[in-house]
């Protein structure tokens, strides 16, 4: 059965495509040099997109091969905890964010103290011991706000 | 030459040259299962520790780390589903499917075999090559770089066969996403809003983690489970290894078609690690049987890019030794290390130095097969990650995701485009269109662009009409057509 988001999304990457061809063309107005490969690029993919559109409204959109292993459905909760590094890097900088992140989601998902305590420290060591001092990578340690 | 090739065996086997080499080995295992961390970081970490070594020595030490990183990012690509480098993403295609059912150890010997083997093909393509390679190289000119893009190119087709139009849509969105940032001729910023961060365009790592590795994580938080979840999970032994080394040697025919693919693109300056190994798979499905079970856990999709990334490896060496021209971003970094030990790469190196290069060769051959035989050690512990509870694991590789992605160039808005191409990555997975089309295209996007934009100015319009790049066209289409011969000989027929 044809979901919604094999509509949506294709009409999706079309806007965008288009969006960012009639900034280039009309807003920066770029020379054909600078602008004729992207716009033979998103010329096409704008093109496929409408045939996509029209094969998934005809019913023909591609099916998943019978043997191959189903997709779960994704949680959001899973996605705001995925995107709640985001916040927590920012906040409190990427070695003591990360660590502190680790925490929180171990112990809200039901790890035990003592093994999120575990873990946590050990990204600790691995961000500031393996990366900053070791591989000599400017990591920001300090919050990013800062 | 056979005197130069002697000496440089009794060099290598030298106890300092093979203790630097040893030495180094661990620190590019360790890089490799660090996503996002590329051969580049190991050799930018290892080079100010060469000062004051012998040549050798120096050398030995950085290629020995070079040549275990990659066999590191297999693992993660295969056990997690995260590509250690963007090279390896080619390989999370059918060997993560393979861990899912219970098999990674099985994807992972077939990997290492095929890695150690593509090593050693490149590595010995390298030394026949190498005294005879400068009008080879000389004679791949801008036409022909482009011809090989184009031929890159359409096998974006293949990669999406069973969802062509999607696939196409994937593939030229990763051209025109590649098109962003400043232009090659003119110097002006394409699409880049006054947002500086986007005047070098769209970055690659962020690109490739986003797209793979955020959809599995999503995955594995969402269900809590193990990674492993077949129905038929086999207990984690080396024979499963094994049983994988033994496929290499069945899937003989692949293993060498791959790596003479991959050596031929390391040979080619510029075009890169990550086209050699999703060509080669694009060149197993279009080869094998029944190509609609690729994706789904086929070991030939394991074998083919493991053996043509490490033979690329091997023949990116020949135009930085033989010409000073880096066969790749490492190449350039490792230019830098030759510099720095007191030699300098080129036409006149060769004949000064031919000993140092067929070292190098057996240095990079040797090293190969002793990451490939420690990662195999390694293997056991690493297949257990797979029986590790979702809920604890994907925090962990979400973390690492992100500080890996941070290092690769030190910019904290890459992090942020690694969450908005992992959206991507999520909708194309769910709505069967390919992200390895799109990470393909991408890749070529830019380098046809500038090599088309070069060979028009260079040598006009009728730049196609150059043997090289007629009989590379024709090598394509063959490639293309030969594997549906049958169906085209059947469409010509009356019905």
């Amino acid at each position: 059965m044809m979901s919604r988001g094999q509509i949506i999304f294709p009409c999706l990457i079309f806007a965008v495509v288009a969006a960012l061809l009639a900034s280039g063309l009309f807003v920066y107005r770029y020379s054909l040099t600078v602008i004729g490969f992207p716009l033979g690029a998103g010329v096409f993919v704008c093109v496929m997109c409408l045939v996509d559109i029209a094969m998934s409204l005809t019913g023909h959109e591609p099916k998943p091969p019978a043997n191959d292993m189903p997709l779960e459905p994704l949680s959001w909760a899973a996605v705001a905890w995925a995107f709640a590094l985001v916040p927590f890097v920012i906040a409190f900088g990427f070695v003591f964010g990360a660590a502190l992140y680790l925490l929180t989601y171990l112990l809200a998902n039901g790890t035990s103290w003592r093994l999120s305590a575990i873990i946590a420290s050990a990204s600790l060591l691995v961000t500031w011991g393996l990366f900053i001092r070791l591989m000599r990578v400017p990591m920001p340690v300090a919050p990013l706000w800062w | 030459m056979l005197d130069a090739f002697l000496s440089a065996g009794g060099q290598v086997f030298h106890p300092t040259v093979l203790a630097a080499m040893l030495f180094a080995l661990p620190i590019g295992l360790v890089v490799g299962l660090l996503p996002g961390i590329s051969g580049i970081s190991a050799l930018a970490f290892l080079i100010p520790f060469t000062f004051g070594m012998e040549p050798l020595v120096g050398l030995a030490f950085l290629l020995g780390s070079y040549t275990a990183v990659s066999q590191g990012g297999s693992m993660t690509a295969i056990v997690l589903g995260i590509p250690g480098e963007v090279p390896n993403a080619a390989t999370v295609l059918d060997g993560h499917p393979l861990a899912k059912q219970g098999r990674a150890g099985y994807a992972i010997g077939a990997a290492l075999l095929a890695s150690a083997l593509g090593g050693i093909f490149g590595c010995l393509i390298l030394i026949l090559l190498l005294p005879v390679m400068q009008p080879v190289v000389l004679a791949f000119a801008s036409p022909e770089n482009f011809f090989l893009c184009l031929a890159g190119i359409a096998f974006i087709g293949v990669l999406s066969s069973g969802a062509a139009v999607r696939g196409l849509i994937a593939g030229g969105l990763g051209v025109f996403l590649s098109l962003f940032g400043y232009d090659p001729t003119e110097g002006i910023p394409r699409f880049w809003f006054h947002f500086e961060y986007m005047l070098d365009g769209v970055r690659l790592i962020p690109l490739a983690l986003g797209l793979f590795a955020i959809p599995e994580v999503l995955a594995l938080m969402t269900s809590g489970k193990q990674i492993a979840r077949g129905d038929s999970i086999e207990p984690i032994s080396y024979r499963q290894g094994f049983q994988g080394a033994v496929a290499v040697l069945k899937h003989w025919g692949t293993s060498l078609r791959s790596s003479s693919l991959g050596a031929v693109i390391g040979v080619m300056p510029g075009i890169g690690g990550v086209t050699a190994t999703f060509v080669a798979y694009a060149m197993a499905r279009q080869t094998a049987g029944n190509p609609e079970t690729f994706g789904r856990g086929r070991i030939e999709g394991v074998i083919a890019p493991e053996a043509a990334k490490n033979a690329e490896e091997g023949g990116a060496l020949v135009p930085t030794l033989a010409l000073g021209i880096p066969g790749s971003s490492s190449m350039a970094l490792l230019l830098g290390g030759f510099v720095i030990l007191g030699l300098q790469p080129g036409p006149e190196f060769l004949t000064k130095h031919l000993d140092i290069a067929f070292a190098l060769a057996i240095i990079c051959a040797f090293g190969n097969v002793v990451a490939s035989a420690s990662m195999f050690m390694l293997s056991k512990p690493l297949m257990q990650v797979t029986r590790i509870p979702g809920r604890v694991l994907a925090p962990i590789l979400l973390v690492l995701v992100v500080i890996g992605t941070y290092s690769a160039q030190n910019n904290s808005y890459d992090v942020l485009w690694v969450f908005i191409f992992g959206l991507l990555g999520i909708a194309m997975e769910r709505f069967y269109y390919s992200r390895a089309a799109l990470l393909l295209g991408f890749v070529l996007g830019e380098l046809i662009e500038r090599y088309f934009l070069v060979s028009l100015k260079a040598h006009g319009p009728f730049f196609f009409m150059r043997p090289i790049a007629l009989t590379i066209v024709a090598l394509v289409l063959l490639g293309l057509l030969w594997p549906n011969r049958h169906r085209i000989t059947r469409l010509g027929r009356p019905a």
